[in-house]
């Protein structure tokens, strides 16, 4: 069993982080599905590169919240061989303290005095 | 076709994660050139060859960054373990970081040190001046380079209205007495033109600063700004100080200002405490309405260079301006404006221009010095961590058998001497602090208030921080390259004999530079010894004992000539009453204050124009106050005022410079091409302003028929001249209240003044030569120490073969000495060379003089002779049956 870290130490994430924890809790991604997954979620306003990508992934997995799957060969991609990422128990746990902390911060009195003030965006 | 496309960008992309650090390449290179592939096709498939186009354009920033950002990662870590290794060993030998921490401290500490004052002095920007880079001072010269004139107002005036390259304003140091109504004190001030402090960027601190409002040469605006230093200790920091009547000379001021703290006018080191407007000089200021004389110099000039001028612009325009306001007033006094028409524009160094120079020289020289304590400091580090590379071999050994590559291991001895270089740089800074606290402490014999704060700033920490590390790469690669050059086979074995032989020719290499450097060290403080000696012993040619001088001026109290010359009789008079007082006369300028004047003297007959002969105002008894002798003719006498013909007493150089071969009384001669002057006696020449010049032409001319209100009171005793501040102070008070209490020093204090920088060097010389010699007398000590040791069972074989105890200390010492003898002889040909630089600070001695590097190269000689002798002493004291069995 590997030593457990305190969720708690990663937080706050960087948005990017949080992004790509999110799309893995729901199901293992290659690269390319998590890059097309987080444009879609974005509205196409995050569009990672493969360097930026892989330096974050590199060092989710290095904290431990995330882990590489396997190869696996991807139909739509002509039948290439992909290797996949899945989010570990400690990732989902600090996504969902991240998702915590985002969830106060909006149901704020700030934040909910700029939405009345402004009207929804 | 499309799929050539294809693979080259991929072929690309490909070599581009080349970028990547390999462990990045090993876990993610594959995946990466798989996404991209991915993101190729899509884009190929959304926009073709535009879409590929615009896809390289985003990866390639983002192949640069990421991939800058990883190797920043991996070289982080790697440096972060190697320190922490480092740190291990460095604490497991506490004693040898210890003393070579201290070392380099002391090397660090002298350079940030001597820095640290000249950063002071000369090379940090103007304090309190924003964008201080663009800020010049301006000197018109002739156009031979030679001699430099001040400016008048008009031409200032005519520079600041016509330039186009630069901004330029006018100012000048003046003193002004301040009163609020009790009593008057003194303020060293600045006369400024009214756009000063626009030009120069200052903000106040409180209320304003000049504006338009204070422009022009009419009515006189009576407002002053007053410095924050003034503020806090005249006003205690009140801000109802805005607005308030303020007494400058006598006269309702107002007070509109404060200047920012940091902000202390164009020389910082000189105190500033108010600045008053250009249009009241005819109130604070003696000399009349200069504001509308042309030939007046008087003035210093400053300009901001606009933005996109270049100082060689700047230049240029100004000359060609300056050629154009002196072809418009070649007529009257200034005839001879027309001759200074180069403008030579300088950063604003905080001192005046001529002096930059010399002063960056010598603290140049200074700086040479403290480097090399460094040097041997850092030599001697660097033996010491040759020493223990060889007695690490073992462990070195051992980690290039379990794989260490040589890069590895070097990386990692140099980790640890950098490491110790930056702790002793940061030690040294501490030291720094220290001193330069100290420093401040020195009471310097100048009557005005500096403001000098050499305190390490900013600049000097990255100083030192950088010399530190340079100097720990440095020396910490020879024996880092030394050290993990194992011959792993033979070290493990124990044989220690395949490597030692280049080893110890560093060592030895290590100890001559110490030696060499400590010869040009200990040459350069014996130098500057003997010029403070000849210093002592200059003959002036006059008697300056028993005597103090007061510099006094009634006329910033606002006394006119008549009232002046009253007050300076009626002082006269109250001070030779005092019992003890055998003498009173007053002079313009003090005799050895470095100060000098000059007049324009001109022979009939004789084209040879003397634009700068020495001249002196005096009254008095001056000649008989300074024993000195009338050879021909008379004394100037108190008689001489400016009802009787205008006369001189003149020098015997100046005889023979102009009226070769006859006598000099009687003869005559034109001032400032105006006012014919007869000599009436002729006095021996002295040295007058400094101690190291040349005796030549010097004029004396009674004060009365030249009268200035502002004169130095000299007053000699039979008893002890420093208690004569009392008196002075007291009956000036008596006959005046309101006069400020003039600042009073002795003579032979003053006098000092002229051999402040070789009383400065001396001290920092002998205090850094003494512990260089010092370091390089242990840095010899231990590697002899050590070598020997290393060599006792060679020592032990030759003496079980029948060498006697004296044939091994001969042995040893001969080897040291013979080391000690090449560092000195290198020493000696870069001191020989090098010493040159040190000549204008010298009096006269020879950079060459025999005298002091004999005694440097005996005294070095002594000291590394004791440090032969112990080592070899012990080493011949070796039980030769003990030291056989050795290992």
């Amino acid at each position: 069993m590997m030593k457990t870290a305190n969720p708690r130490s990663f937080i706050p994430l960087r948005p990017v982080e949080f992004l790509i924890l999110v799309t893995l809790s729901e199901q293992e991604h290659h690269g390319y599905g998590l890059t097309q997954a987080i444009a879609v979620r974005t509205e196409g306003s995050v569009k990672l590169e493969p360097g930026n990508l892989y330096k974050v992934l590199k060092r989710l997995a290095a904290d431990g919240l995330i882990e590489n799957a396997e190869h696996r060969v991807v139909a739509e991609l002509d039948n290439e061989r992909r290797r996949y990422y899945r989010i570990t128990t400690l990732g989902e746990r600090v996504a969902a303290l991240e998702a915590e902390r985002l969830r106060a911060l909006l149901d704020s009195d700030a934040v909910l005095a700029l939405a009345k003030r402004l009207g929804p965006a | 076709m499309t799929r050539r496309r294809t693979s080259l960008s991929e072929r690309v992309y490909g070599a581009l994660l080349r970028l990547f650090p390999p462990d990045f390449q090993r876990g993610y290179g594959t995946d990466m050139r798989d996404l991209f592939r991915d993101h190729l096709r899509d884009a190929r498939a959304r926009a073709g060859l535009r879409g590929v186009t615009a896809l390289w354009i985003r990866t390639i920033p983002d192949l640069f960054f990421t991939g800058f950002h990883e190797h920043e990662d991996e070289m982080l870590h790697a440096i972060v373990q190697d320190a922490r290794y480092a740190a291990r060993i460095l604490r497991k030998n506490p004693v040898f970081a210890l003393v070579a921490i201290l070392v380099v401290a002391l090397g660090t500490g002298a350079v940030s040190t001597i820095f640290s004052v000249a950063n002071a002095v000369v090379l940090r920007p103007l304090p309190g001046v924003p964008d201080a880079g663009d800020v010049v001072s301006l000197q018109r010269v002739r156009r031979d380079g030679g001699g430099s004139r001040s400016a008048s107002y008009p031409y200032a005036a005519y520079l600041t209205e016509h330039a186009k390259t630069a901004q330029v304003a006018a100012w000048e140091m003046i003193p002004l007495t301040l009163s609020t109504g009790d009593g008057g004190l003194l303020a060293q001030s600045n006369l400024v033109t009214a756009n000063y402090f626009d030009v120069l960027g200052v903000r106040p601190l409180l209320g304003r600063l000049f504006t338009t409002a204070e422009a022009g040469i009419g009515a006189p605006s009576r407002v002053i700004v007053i410095g924050a230093g003034l503020w806090q200790r005249e006003f205690h920091g009140d801000s109802a100080v805005i607005g308030r009547d303020l007494r400058v000379n006598g006269q309702h001021f107002t007070v509109i200002g404060v200047a920012p703290p940091s902000f202390n006018g164009m020389f910082p080191i000189v105190r500033t405490d108010a600045w008053v407007p250009m249009n009241t000089q005819p109130l604070v200021r003696r000399g009349g309405d200069l504001l509308r004389s042309v030939g007046s110099g008087w003035l210093e000039l400053v300009a901001r260079v606009n933005p996109g001028a270049s100082r060689r612009a700047v230049a240029t325009e100004l000359s060609s301006l300056t050629k154009q306001f002196s072809a418009a007033n070649e007529t009257g006094p200034s005839a001879d404006i027309g001759q200074f028409s180069t403008v030579q524009v300088a950063r604003a160094t905080g001192l005046p221009m001529d002096a930059a120079t010399p002063v960056l020289a010598f603290f140049g020289v200074l700086l040479v010095v403290s480097g090399l304590v460094l040097l041997i400091a850092s030599v001697n580090v660097a033996s010491m961590l040759l020493a223990r590379a060889v007695a690490r071999r073992r462990e070195i050994a051992v980690r290039i058998a379990l794989g260490a590559g040589r890069r590895r291991l070097v990386r990692q001895l140099l980790t640890e001497s950098v490491l110790l270089f930056s702790a002793g740089g940061a030690v040294g800074l501490m030291l720094s602090f220290y001193l330069t606290r100290l420093m401040t402490r020195i009471e310097l014999p100048v009557d005005v208030a500096l403001a000098i704060d050499p305190t390490p700033d900013a600049r000097v920490l990255m100083v030192t921080l950088g010399v530190a590390l340079v100097t720990g790469v440095v020396f910490g690669l020879a024996p880092a390259l030394q050290g993990s050059r194992g011959d792993v086979a033979s070290t493990l074995r124990g044989d220690t004999s395949a490597s030692a032989r280049s080893r110890s020719r560093l060592r030895n290499v290590l100890v001559g530079a110490q030696v060499a450097a400590s010869l040009m060290l200990l040459a350069t403080s014996g130098l500057f010894v003997r010029a403070l000696a000849r210093g002592h012993s200059v003959d002036p040619g006059y008697d300056i004992s028993h005597t103090a001088t007061a510099l006094v001026d009634v006329g910033v109290a606002g006394y006119d000539t008549t009232r002046s010359k009253a007050f300076y009789t009626a002082l006269t008079e109250r001070l030779r009453a005092y019992p003890g007082v055998t003498q009173v006369a007053y002079t313009r300028v003090v005799p050895l204050s470095m100060n000098n004047m000059g007049y324009d003297v001109a022979i009939p007959g004789h084209s040879d124009r003397d634009g700068n002969s020495t001249t002196n105002l005096v009254a008095g008894g001056y000649f008989e106050l300074f024993r000195l002798p009338i050879i021909e003719g008379r004394a100037l006498l108190e008689s001489d005022d400016e009802r009787q013909p205008k006369v001189a007493v003149v020098s015997e150089g100046f005889v023979k410079r102009f009226f070769p071969g006859a006598s000099g009384v009687g003869r005559q001669f034109k001032l400032d091409s105006s006012t014919t002057v007869t000599v009436v006696g002729v006095t021996r020449d002295v040295k007058f302003a400094k101690l190291d010049e040349q005796s030549g032409a010097m004029l004396y001319l009674p004060i009365a028929q030249h009268w200035r209100t502002d004169v130095n009171v000299l007053v000699k005793t039979t008893g002890d001249e420093h208690t004569l501040a009392g008196p002075i102070r007291a009956e000036m008070h008596a006959l005046d209240p309101m006069l400020p209490p003039p600042v009073v020093v002795t003579l032979e204090r003053s006098a000092g003044v002229a051999l402040l920088p070789q009383r400065f060097a001396v001290g920092v010389t002998a205090a850094l030569g003494l512990a260089g010699l010092l370091l390089a007398t242990i840095g010899l000590y231990g590697v002899l120490s050590f070598s020997t040791a290393q060599r006792t069972r060679e020592i032990g074989v030759r003496m079980a073969l029948g060498a006697a105890a004296s044939d091994v200390v001969r042995l040893v010492v001969g080897e040291g000495m013979r080391v000690v003898g090449i560092g000195m002889a290198v020493g000696l040909v870069l001191a020989l060379v090098g010493s040159r630089a040190l000549a204008p600070f010298l009096f006269g001695v020879n950079p060459l003089d025999a005298v002091t590097y004999a005694a440097t190269a005996t005294i070095l000689g002594g000291a590394a002779m004791v440090a032969c002798l112990l080592p070899a002493r012990r080493a011949a004291a070796t039980d030769p049956m003990l030291a056989i069995r050795q290992d």
